[in-house]
């Protein structure tokens, strides 16, 4: 018998970060989510899988669109014909989801209770699925002390989204332990919340599959579901399979022995290349990170046009639109003041004078200087390192502002 | 940084020359136009920082070119560098040894050369240009003191970059700007993906719409329903009471007829067609009795019926009647060939009598034939002749007409044999004696041109010798064979005239060397003078060979031409080319026309001949056909016509004759025919053939009408016999089926059964009414016993409130039913569609642009502002000293004229600069002279010179001709300035112009100065000036 085990779908939830440039695949990632979700049923199906585990957001929790909740209800249709049933819990993203709430399941999907934790016997797979929606958001107590024991005999599955015992970059939402997970004596946990691949343990096994398709540049990775063989009620093998039609990547570049920005858009393009190769995906969105040495910081971050759009030349032109260049960033660019080399004569005082200025500026005077801006800003058009309320993003600003000064004193010589 | 040295081993057209840069105090190079002064500034840059890829300066020495220096400052160890051309490793030491690249970057504190020119270069553009900012400025004083000290305006001009870039980016309230377009871009996305929505509340809403439908619909059915079935109850009842009234009148009446016999529905139609029938058949009887009662006696035989064997009828009438009509035509087809015949007779008699002996046909018929053509051809052999005579007369007149020939006066056959050559050789010759001659001319003008070359370079070369001669390398190689000789002695006798001698021998050769090396433009022209000389020399004389070859090859092509007309010359009585040319066309065209003639004489003449022919060939058939010998031509040839006329009516007479054989034998056949059928038959054999014919016709005719009377006679007794057996038939069957249905309805006469129908047919009727409303009453509901009693009128009104009742549920379901379905329609209408899904997609892409645009923005915004702190910083901590350094300096190079520059403030509280006169009066920039701008420029750059100098140490500075603009005393003020700041730093002014050589020896003491000369000229290099 086999499961497959997804979670984390966000059905049709853009990717982001993705500007729109000449020549950039637009197509390639258009509906991006519900594509993979595609090839979620194709699997279930190619591999006659009997059951499929959702475990948890669906969809958005401000998405409004119920044509997406009827993309999914077609979708799960065509695994009523194969005989594949669905078990399904709500997470944080939709546990008030408008459209999940609209929807009529059909006979072979069973939303489980947000009242409580219950469980769904499968008599004929010998499988009993415990589990329970979160009722609202933001849920943060442990739902598994309520869970019911394992049905003795049976397959018993855990389905249940949550932040475990934490996990970077998500909030920790139903937390609980692995020990109180086992402690259950279930013989597979389903989980779901946190979007990278994560087999928690194995003895029972419970395992993050990740979510379906990467959606910005911190989603990085291969992103696909679990597929769970099951011989004489228990666990043989869990398989990763990948389903993403396109993969976020942060393409580090070192760049030390690097003399001009010929040279680093050199190697630039020589990484871009090797990762596309290691990754095996038909389309990279990448964001490239140079690593430069300090001499070399302020000319990188003067060129920094220059380099965006050569890259996404080289994507479009010899990469045949297999690369999607999210940005541009120069890790190094900021230390330049530091201890660069002696500034011209000419401007000497003046760089050397720049540090102090920026001091003087300080977070207070950045702020100062792009509040007018970002209050008029929507959230969404925000940068994500940079905001109003955050000093260390403000004093990179001014690191930044001060290698742009540096950059283009330079190239005033 | 010092330059100590600076050796241009091969550099532009320099070789091995040096510039010792040691000492300290002002340096002036000094060279005139050409003299190396631009490429001993650029060697100087290339030592420093590399040469450049596409330097003019390798002309020489290419692959080679190398400049040396030794270079130092404070604290460190002089370094000696070798640089040479390329890319990578172009630093070398003097072994040729690569040195590091970055050997210099120290003594250099990292400059490069751009900035090195800028900062630590000047010259007069430079220097104008920063004059000419000054006043742009309007004398700002941070401005004004802090472009000096960056030597330009870049860093005002990157605070107005920052800001139109940021401008760019992001305005307040603007559209244009990226950032704002990408936030409408984003704001039109959004609203077209609320647009796309499918909103699921909506759905729901309308979900449960559609349950709240359904279920009044529902319950307006099951109301429905119910009135329905009450109604039907009452209709039931009410339709119950006539039927069983009715069913109780039929079984009464049924019971008032009594006993009915049985008979079947179609009793009365069988009694009426009984009746009928017997009755028709009674009365066809009668009438066939009457009809076939007189006819059986024998006497009724008809005495005309025809008998078997009848005299009259013949075996084959048709055939006879056949032979009469075709008779009849061969009759008339006899007669008209008669007459043919008789008309050809007469005509053959006719001609033969006008015709007479002579005309009589010949006894050979071929004759004839053979005839006709000879006279056929004899008119084509005239017709020919004519044609040859107008030829001929033709030719004649042509020849009459052809051109003259004179002075040739011979005939027209002397004429064709003279001999003459081919006009296309008479051409080729022609043009071969042009073209020499062409030639001839081409080589005498080039020796004419080259011959006044020789002349003018020979006139270079003596203006050349007349200004003295500069001197051969012989004679450079003569004077330094005497200097050795000299040396040679003066060292090997020690005696001191041998020593002088030795010393002028030296002195001259060193002398001619300078001169060679000073006159190396005149000796390479005096060189080039003699050797184009002397090819010019071997130019003319080539061309007059070649001119006297060409007047050889004209003679020879004339010659050529007057040996190919030797034959037609005494003809021609000319030796002219072309007048040869045209005498031998007017002969060609007259000998043509003459052998025209010739050969138009020669055709007439065989046309005669082929006439001659013919008519021998004429008197021997006229002597065969047996003409008259006296007979011509043209009689003959009548004759014959006539002959062939004769022959024609004899053939049409013939033909006449063996026309009238058929049609005879067809009408005695006929007549044998008739008279064998007519024998025997009391016809006479005298009759003609063709009235017997139609006799015997007429009777086999009367013969056959009579056998056919009879015939039909006999049939008619025969169907009318049989008529009657039927009709005895028809009565026994109607009379038996009367007696059947008088027993069926138990009657005794026949006018009975009638009433008996009568009764049957009610009794029926009962039956079938009956059986209906028993129909009726078993389809309908059984009594309902809570009914029974109920009054017609009180169930009737029960129905009627029912039925209203009714229509109000129908309405009410109808509106449920239409409500769900446009719901229903409405959900339908929801599909999987992506529309909202891709304008979120193109949201984020906006927003992901508009991220980064706000990031661009934030961090020059930010830069902006950290920039002008810097450069406030700057300006509160170069201000005070330089502007009091400056102050000095203008004081000094305006010689008094203004005292000293200070601050001031303009109306937007903005320090300016502003100069302080002798009298106290301030001036701003603007109002200045532009020389006093220069000096005032001058004197900032200084200023700012001296205080980086204090600052940073010591770096070369390079003036270039800096005092173009400056008069004498204003110079010599500015190589004071010079001077004092070669106290700090190494200062080095190239100039063009010996008087400021001069002005520095006059105003700098001797010790601070070194003075460098550039391929001095004897009479320009200023005295003691160290050469190099």
């Amino acid at each position: 018998m086999k499961l497959v085990h997804a979670a984390d779908l966000h059905l049709d939830s853009p990717l982001r970060g993705l500007e729109r440039y000449e020549g950039a695949p637009t197509e390639a990632v258009r509906g991006a989510s519900r594509r993979a979700f595609r090839r979620l049923v194709d699997l279930c199906l190619d591999e006659r899988a009997a059951l499929l585990l959702l475990a948890g957001d669906l969809f958005d929790g401000d998405w409004r669109d119920y044509s997406t909740g009827l993309f999914f209800l077609a979708e799960l249709a065509r695994l009523a014909e194969a005989g594949t049933r669905v078990v399904l819990v709500r997470g944080n993203h939709d546990a008030q989801s408008n459209v999940e709430r609209a929807l009529a399941f059909p006979a072979h999907v069973r939303e489980l209770s947000a009242e409580r934790a219950e469980s769904w016997e499968l008599d004929d797979l010998g499988v009993v699925v415990h589990g329970r929606s979160f009722p609202q958001r933001v849920v943060r107590e442990d739902l598994v002390r309520r869970y019911p024991d394992a049905v003795p005999g049976a397959f018993n599955v855990g389905l249940l989204h949550t932040a475990l015992d934490g996990r970077e970059g998500h909030d920790a939402y139903a937390p609980t332990s692995v020990a109180a997970l086992a402690a259950k004596g279930y013989d597979y946990w389903a989980l779901g919340h946190v979007h990278a691949r994560e087999v928690v343990a194995t003895a029972p096994w419970i395992v993050f599959p990740g979510n379906l398709q990467g959606r910005h540049v911190r989603e990085t990775g291969p992103k696909g579901a679990s597929l769970v063989h099951v011989e004489s009620g228990a666990v043989v093998r869990v398989e990763h399979r990948v389903l993403d039609v396109c993969r976020f990547a942060v393409v580090d570049v070192p760049c030390g022995d690097a003399t001009s920005t010929a040279d680093v858009l050199d190697r630039a393009t020589a990484a871009v290349r090797t990762r596309l190769d290691e990754e095996a995906t038909p389309l990279l969105c990448a964001r490239v990170r140079l690593h430069v040495p300090r001499a070399l910081a302020a000319r990188v971050t003067g060129d920094h046009d220059l380099l965006v759009a050569e890259l996404r030349a080289f994507g479009a032109g010899p990469l045949d639109g297999a690369l999607y260049l999210e940005g541009v960033r120069a890790v190094e660019a900021r230390a330049a003041s530091a201890g660069g080399p002696a500034a011209p004569a000419d401007v000497g005082p003046l760089v050397a004078l720049l540090a102090d200025a920026a001091g003087a500026v300080g977070v207070a005077g950045a702020r100062a200087a792009i509040d007018d801006l970002f209050r008029r800003l929507p959230a969404d058009a925000r940068p994500d390192d940079l905001a109003l309320d955050d000093d260390a993003s403000l004093g990179a600003l001014l690191e930044e502002a001060t290698a742009l000064l540096e950059a283009r004193l330079g190239g005033a010589r | 940084m010092r330059l100590h040295r600076l050796d241009l081993l091969a550099y532009g057209a320099f070789e091995a020359r040096s510039l010792d840069l040691a000492r300290d105090g002002l340096h002036v190079v000094y060279g005139p136009n050409e003299a190396g002064k631009s490429t001993t500034l650029r060697a100087l840059l290339a030592l420093l920082f590399g040469v450049p890829k596409a330097s003019g300066d390798a002309f020489l020495h290419g692959k080679e070119l190398r400049v040396a220096g030794t270079m130092g400052r404070d604290g460190l160890a002089p370094v000696r560098v070798v640089r040479r051309r390329g890319t990578t490793k172009s630093l070398l030491d003097d072994a040729g040894k690569p040195l590091d690249p970055g050997l210099l970057d120290e003594l250099l504190g990292g400059l490069d050369e751009a900035t090195y020119r800028a900062c630590f270069g000047l010259d007069h553009e430079s220097l104008r240009r920063g004059a000419d900012e000054l006043v742009r400025g309007r004398g700002a004083l941070g401005e004004a003191l802090f472009d000096a000290a960056l030597a330009g305006s870049s860093a005002r001009k990157l605070a107005g970059e920052l800001d139109a870039e940021a401008k760019d980016i992001w305005k307040a309230r603007g559209e244009n700007p990226a950032l704002n377009a990408a936030l409408k871009a984003l704001a039109d996305a959004r609203a077209s993906k609320e647009r796309a929505e499918t909103s699921a509340e909506k759905v729901a809403e309308q979900r449960a719409g559609l349950e709240a439908e359904e279920a009044r619909a529902a319950r307006a059915r099951a109301e429905l329903e119910r009135v329905k079935a009450e109604a039907t109850r009452l209709s039931n009842a009410l339709a119950r009471g006539p039927e069983e009234a009715r069913r109780a009148a039929l079984l009464a009446e049924r019971a008032s007829l009594g006993d009915v016999p049985v008979l079947g529905e179609r009793a009365a139609e069988e009694r009426i067609e009984a009746t009928g029938a017997l009755r028709e058949a009674l009365g066809r009887l009668s009438k066939l009795e009457a009809r076939l009662g007189p006819r059986h006696a024998p006497t009724d035989v008809p005495t005309d019926a025809p008998t078997d064997g009848d005299d009259d009828l013949l075996d084959d009438a048709d055939e006879l009647r056949a032979r009469l009509g075709r008779h009849a035509v061969d009759r008339e087809a006899l007669a008209a060939a008669q007459a043919e015949r008789d008309a050809a007779r007469s005509e053959l008699d006719r001609r033969l009598r006008q015709a007479g002996a002579a005309a009589a046909p010949a006894a050979d018929p071929t004759l004839e034939a053979r005839a006709t053509a000879l006279f056929r051809e004899r008119a084509a052999l005239l017709e020919a002749r004519a044609a040859a005579v107008r030829d001929e007369d033709r030719a004649r007149s042509a020849l009459a007409e052809a051109p003259d020939v004179a002075p040739f006066d011979g005939d027209d056959a002397s004429l064709a044999a003279v001999a003459a050559p081919a006009a296309e050789d008479v051409d080729v010759l022609v043009a071969a004696v042009d073209d020499r001659e062409a030639e001839r001319r081409t080589a005498e003008t080039e020796v004419e041109r080259l011959k006044a070359a020789l002349a003018r370079r020979e006139r270079e070369r003596r203006a050349l010798a007349a200004a003295g001669l500069p001197p051969s390398a012989d004679e450079l190689a003569a004077a330094r064979a005497g200097r050795d000789r000299a040396i040679d002695a003066a060292f090997g006798t020690g005696d001191e005239p041998a020593r002088a001698a030795a010393r002028r021998a030296i002195g001259e050769a060193d002398a001619l060397a300078d001169r060679l090396r000073l006159e190396a433009d005149a000796v390479a022209r005096r060189a080039r003078l003699d050797e184009d000389l002397a090819l010019a020399t071997l130019d003319v004389e080539a061309a007059v060979d070649a001119a006297a070859r060409a007047s050889a090859r004209a003679t020879a092509a004339r010659d050529a031409l007057t040996e190919a007309f030797a034959g037609v010359l005494s003809a021609a009585a000319t030796t002219a080319p072309r007048a040869l040319r045209a005498w031998l066309d007017r002969r060609a065209r007259r000998v043509e026309r003459a052998r025209a003639v010739t050969r138009a004489e020669r055709e007439r003449a065989a046309r005669d001949a082929a006439l001659d022919a013919w008519r021998a060939r004429f008197e021997e058939l006229a002597t065969r056909a047996g003409l008259p010998a006296d007979v011509d031509e043209d009689e003959a040839e009548a004759l014959l016509a006539i002959r062939r006329e004769l022959l024609a009516a004899s053939d049409r007479c013939a033909r006449a004759e063996d026309a009238l054989a058929a049609p005879e034998t067809r009408v005695r056949a006929f007549a044998t025919a008739v008279h064998a059928l007519a024998d025997g038959r009391g016809l006479s054999s005298q009759t003609p053939p063709d009235e017997l014919a139609r006799a015997l016709l007429a009777r086999h005719d009367e013969a056959t009408r009579r056998a056919a009377a009879a015939a039909r006679d006999a049939a008619e007794r025969a169907r009318l016999e049989a008529d009657r057996d039927e009709a005895l038939e028809r009565k026994a069957r109607a009379e038996a089926a009367l007696a059947e249905l008088l027993r069926r309805a138990r009657a005794a006469d026949p006018d009975e059964l009638p009433a008996v129908e009568d009764r049957v047919a009610r009794a029926r009727e009962i039956e079938r009414d009956l059986r209906a409303v028993e129909q009726r009453l078993a389809g309908l509901p059984p009594a309902d016993p809570a009914l029974e009693g109920v009054a017609r009128e009180e169930l009737e009104a029960r129905r009627a409130r029912l039925e209203l009742e009714e229509d109000a549920r129908l309405e009410e379901l109808r509106s449920a039913e239409r409500a769900a379905g446009g719901l229903r329609g409405g959900l339908a209408y929801f599909g999987p569609g992506d529309a909202a899904a891709r304008a979120a997609e193109e949201a984020a892409a906006h927003a992901a642009r508009a991220r980064e645009l706000a990031r661009a923005w934030a961090v020059r915004t930010v830069a902006a502002r950290v920039f002008a702190g810097a450069l406030e910083a700057l300006r509160a901590r170069a201000e005070k000293p330089t502007l009091e350094l400056a102050s000095g300096y203008f004081a000094h190079l305006s010689g008094g004229a203004f005292t000293r520059l200070r601050a001031s403030f303009d109306e937007g509280d903005e320090a300016t600069l502003v100069c302080v006169r002798a009298d106290g009066g301030v001036v701003e920039p603007t109002g200045l002279s532009e020389g006093t701008r220069d000096q005032l420029y001058l004197a900032l750059r200084l200023a700012s010179l001296a205080r980086h100098v204090e600052a940073r140490g010591a770096m070369p500075v390079l003036l270039d001709d800096v005092l173009v603009h400056f008069d004498d005393a204003r110079s010599a003020r500015a190589l004071e300035l010079f001077a004092d700041l070669a106290k700090r730093t190494q200062v080095v002014l190239f100039t063009h112009h010996a008087h400021v050589v001069q002005l520095a020896r006059d105003v700098v003491p001797e010790p601070r100065l070194t003075v460098h000369a550039l391929a001095p000229r004897r009479q320009d290099v200023p005295a003691d000036a160290a050469s190099c």
